[in-house]
């Protein structure tokens, strides 16, 4: 196929195919919910399945345009009134589409293996959407018996009747009913018309992400280098006042010298004229740059941005089948479609959110005739909300099915043993709740084929971490249950305050920070040599930010300390820094990959003149204070030095971010008389590991932001780590999973069952070379 | 071919031109194709081998060369910010070129070498692929120049072994020896020590 600049007309197929596929499974949901709406949602429907037959035509994909000829051919058929879309039909219309687009997601070369592969399930299809077309035909145009319309007895026989036989053609899915406009249906799945997207939609094309991220890098420097013409005015004006200085001075000299000057003078005159106008020009340049270079990296920085809804464009269809298979009746609605995300935040939810949303269809929703015996209307209403709130992009999913109980939530934290029964009884609200995000909890009594999986809530917490996000659940028992996702409207721009530490410049995120703050010497106290001031009633200790971030210290304490307040009401810290610069909104770069994981370092920027510096890691500098304070390595007084080392017992690191399996593991160690210290997850143990010298490290697998498995690769990439010794402990017991930790590097493998039979201590003993 | 020296006698025009298109259409075989893709990247290769482009810098008392395809661009000096818990002395910090934000290396830690006090040209030189670029601050660039491989003199053994290390050979110019650098090398020693 001939080639258009890079691009086959594949690509462009392709690309046009994605395109009336989604719009084509949109519109079929949509009237599936109101058929009344007919005449009208069918249009957009005939056009997107014409344009798909065009196309497949060009490039001469017969078996494409077969199946997009049968689908337009039925939406011709509704349109005429000659055939009531039924929800057996949509069916079929579904499958169409989804065969069309997996063929847009097919390389070119694969193009004879696709058809080999479909080639009968689209004839399949298309014999099932022209067949029941005959049917509906018969029934409407000869208007005969009843009797003699088809029955599901038939439906099985498809290959061995022949299409023609109209009555009892070769439908597929038992659910095609004799076309009545309000098909009974096991399942109903309506979806609340909350957009009138496709209109308003403005054209839209493709934009490879790198490049997108280049173009900003140089849209930023063109407003840079705009600024610098300032510098060029600047040395013409000092230009003009030399010549004006000059032009005095003749002045002086012609009243002492006469004519011979004049002329001299003139041209000097003329001189100062054309450089004031050549200033005058710059001026209006400059003017006009600025603001072009602004737009354009606005313009830049906005193309990030995409309506929510773009982000679930699967969801509708995704529950639609999910509550057809569970037999229930579910009505989707979408709100907030339009709210404006940040690219990388949309792709980052898609996977925590089907996960959510398929969780509230599978365990959240009842069942039609148990919502009836509730009082409750059958049909369960699933909300998906997005909204800007507070800086924060809030995703809720809301539904009114059974809630959680909170009794047998209870019940099962015990069984499980996490915590024990009084303390069960004890737990209320987010805190009862956040059990659910444990590793390996499920509130089903059996892992459902449905939103089992494998793929835990757990995941879902992860995920929305990585991204800064944070997950919270409420619930009430018969009324329902809200999913609330909390993530940052955007990772490509921040709001920082600016400080200097040791003559660098850091950017700390505003939205991370309680206070930033001057605090006079006369004010600050010491206890056990610790620094600290008064705050608000409490007392804040004080740190050496250049202390902690590794940088040399500047000397002396001055008249009054520039603090910056981080952490909540659970533990707050004073950061000292040199000085205050200000504050900026700041476009976030990814760190150079080569650095790998930088303790405290979320990403880098540039400043307004170009030059770059670092945006702080605000919870990871916390949660580092917090280890560092713990086992005396900061001490928080005038003059801290991180590495500071003494002879000691054997140390160990234990990664885990289950709070009671990290309880255990540490009281087990610790009785063995060894020192341990704690962290949460990967990216929390890797940090610990930068800071102190530990003699082991026992890590967990499944844990947020940095796993075990890349914990233990990371760690034996790293000439200080390569022989530190790790033992794996994980809840995960298969051959497979324990073969992955060793290949990553790890000394031994252990399940979490081993603290029980005693392999985990005797395993310790063994690789520390400690007597029993 | 008895049919093509048929054909000069014009007797058939159309018969004689079916010919030609016959013999200029016909399929090529697999072992004529590779002959060829053989000899035109053979000649390519000539070329490589003959000349070098090399971009001749200075860092305190030494002249060092890098492979044009290696150095990218040079670059008026920026500011370089220092990098925390990243203590490895051949980083410099961070810099901003061009938008990107690249580390930069201390050449003169990594060689043994003095840099100038102030040196009256300091220059960047932009090096490696572009994902795995660096800037090198020198104190002096002097410019491109070609030279012919074979003139390239292996280091003598007097040189410094940290120098031989980087050095994959001599280029005299005048009475004045430029050390050419071993481009691969420097970028894994760079790129090592950034973790």
């Amino acid at each position: 196929m001939s080639d258009l600049g890079g691009f086959s007309m594949f690509d462009l197929f392709r690309e046009e195919a994605e395109t009336h596929c989604a719009s084509l499974e949109t519109g079929l949901l949509r009237l599936e919910a109101n058929p009344t709406d007919g005449g009208v949602a069918i249009e957009p429907l005939m056009r997107a399945a014409h344009s798909v037959k065009g196309a497949a035509r060009i490039i001469g994909l017969d078996i494409a345009v077969g199946l997009a000829h049968a689908m337009e051919d039925v939406f011709v058929a509704v349109q005429d009134g000659t055939e009531v879309l039924v929800s057996g039909r949509v069916d079929q219309l579904l499958a169409g589409t989804d065969l069309l687009r997996s063929l847009s997601k097919i390389d070119e070369k694969a193009i004879e293996g696709w058809s080999a592969e479909h080639g009968s399930k689209i004839a399949e299809t298309i014999a099932g959407l022209e067949g029941s077309m005959t049917v509906t035909e018969a029934v409407v145009t000869e208007d005969s018996a009843p009797e003699s319309a088809p029955s599901p007895e038939l439906e099985a026989d498809a290959t061995e009747t022949p299409v023609e036989e109209s009555a009892a053609a070769p439908v597929i899915d038992a659910a095609v009913n004799p076309p009545a406009p309000s098909a009974v249906d096991a399942s109903t799945v309506s979806v609340a018309d909350s957009s009138r997207e496709q209109d308003e939609e403005s054209r839209t094309v493709r934009v490879d992400s790198n490049r997108l991220e280049r173009m900003m890098q140089l849209a930023g420097e063109v407003m840079i280098t705009s600024r610098r013409f300032q510098g060029i005015r600047e040395q013409a004006a000092d230009f003009d006042q030399r010549l004006e200085g000059m032009e005095s001075g003749v002045g002086a000299a012609m009243r002492d010298q006469g004519d011979p000057l004049h002329a001299l003078r003139r041209e000097i005159d003329d001189g100062r004229l054309a450089v004031t106008g050549l200033i005058d020009d710059l001026d209006g340049l400059l003017r006009r740059t600025e603001e072009i270079s602004a737009d354009l990296y606005g313009q830049v920085l906005g193309s990030r941005m995409r309506p929510f809804e773009d982000g679930g464009h699967g969801f509708p269809r995704m529950i639609r089948d999910l509550a057809k298979k569970l037999g229930k009746k579910v009505r989707f609605e979408v709100q907030g479609g339009r709210t404006r995300v940040d690219r990388e935040i949309l792709a980052s939810l898609e996977a925590p959110l089907t996960h959510v949303l398929r969780n509230a269809v599978d365990h959240g929703i009842e069942l039609p005739e148990v919502r009836r015996a509730a009082g409750k209307a059958e049909m369960a209403t699933l909300t998906l909300e997005a909204r800007h709130h507070a800086g924060m992009l809030l995703v809720r999913v809301r539904e009114d099915g059974g809630g959680i109980d909170p009794e047998s939530l209870r019940r099962r934290i015990v069984e499980r043993g996490f915590v024990d029964e009084t303390m069960a009884g004890r737990l209320e609200g987010s805190e009862l709740y956040d059990f659910l995000f444990l590793p390996g909890f499920s509130t089903a009594a059996a892992i459902t084929e449905v939103s089992g999986r494998g793929v835990g809530l757990d995941v879902v917490k992860s995920m929305v971490h990585e991204v800064g996000g944070a997950v919270r659940v409420e619930s009430a028992l018969g009324v329902g249950t809200t999913f609330e996702l909390q993530l940052p409207v955007t990772r490509s721009v921040v709001r920082a305050a600016l400080v200097e530490v040791d003559g660098e410049p850091f950017g700390l995120p505003l939205a991370r920070l309680s206070r930033v703050t001057r605090v006079p010497a006369s004010e600050i106290t010491t206890v056990e040599g610790r620094r600290q001031f008064q705050h608000e009633g409490s007392m804040i200790g004080l740190i050496r930010f250049a202390a902690l971030l590794g940088l040399p210290e500047t000397e002396g304490d001055p008249d009054v300390e520039s603090v910056v307040v981080i952490g909540d009401s659970t533990g707050r810290c004073g950061l000292v820094v040199d000085r205050f610069l200000g504050e900026q909104d700041l476009v976030v770069r990814r760190l150079d990959p080569r650095f790998g994981r930088m303790s405290h370092v979320g990403a880098a920027a540039m400043l307004e003149d170009g030059s770059p510096l670092f945006i702080l890691d605000v919870e990871d500098v916390l949660k580092s204070i917090r280890q560092l304070l713990g086992d005396g390595r900061l001490r928080g007084t005038g003059r801290d030095r991180v590495s500071s080392e003494v002879a000691r017992a054997k140390r160990v690191l234990v990664v885990e971010d289950s709070i009671t399996v990290r309880e255990v593991e540490r009281q087990i160690l610790a009785q063995m008389g060894l020192e341990v210290d704690t962290a949460v997850d990967g990216v929390d143990g890797w940090n610990a590991l930068q800071a102190g010298q530990y003699d082991l490290v026992v890590t967990d697998i499944d844990m947020p932001r940095m796993n075990g498995i890349e914990l233990v690769t990371t760690l034996r990439a790293d000439e200080r780590f390569k022989t530190i010794p790790v033992i794996v402990v994980s809840y995960k017991d298969r051959e497979a999973d324990r073969l992955a930790g060793m290949q990553a590097g790890a000394d031994a493998y252990l399940t979490k069952g081993s603290f029980r039979e005693g392999s985990f201590v005797t395993t310790v003993r063994d690789i520390l070379g400690i007597e029993a | 071919m008895n049919d093509h020296h048929h054909s000069d006698d014009g007797g058939d025009a159309t018969s004689s031109r079916l010919a030609m298109d016959r013999l200029l259409d016909r399929p090529i075989s697999s072992e004529a194709l590779d002959e060829n893709t053989r000899l035109v990247g053979q000649r390519h290769e000539e070329v490589e081998v003959d000349e070098l482009t090399v971009l001749i810098t200075r860092i305190g008392d030494e002249w060092l060369g890098f492979d044009a395809c290696f150095a990218d661009r040079v670059h008026q000096p920026a500011i370089i910010r220092r990098v925390p818990h990243r203590n490895s002395e051949h980083l410099a910090g961070v810099a901003a070129v061009d938008g990107e934000i690249v580390p930069a290396a201390r050449l003169d830690l990594l060689l043994d070498l003095v840099r100038d006090v102030a040196p009256a040209e300091p220059r960047f030189v932009v090096v490696g692929p572009p994902d795995r670029r660096w800037v090198i601050p020198v104190d002096e660039v002097e410019g491109m120049i070609r030279v012919p491989r074979a003139s390239i003199i292996d280091p003598p053994t007097t040189v410094s072994a940290s120098l031989h290390r980087h050095t994959v050979g001599l280029i005299a110019q005048g009475d004045r020896l430029a050390a050419l650098l071993d481009s691969d090398r420097l970028l894994d020693l760079l790129d090592g020590g950034l973790r």
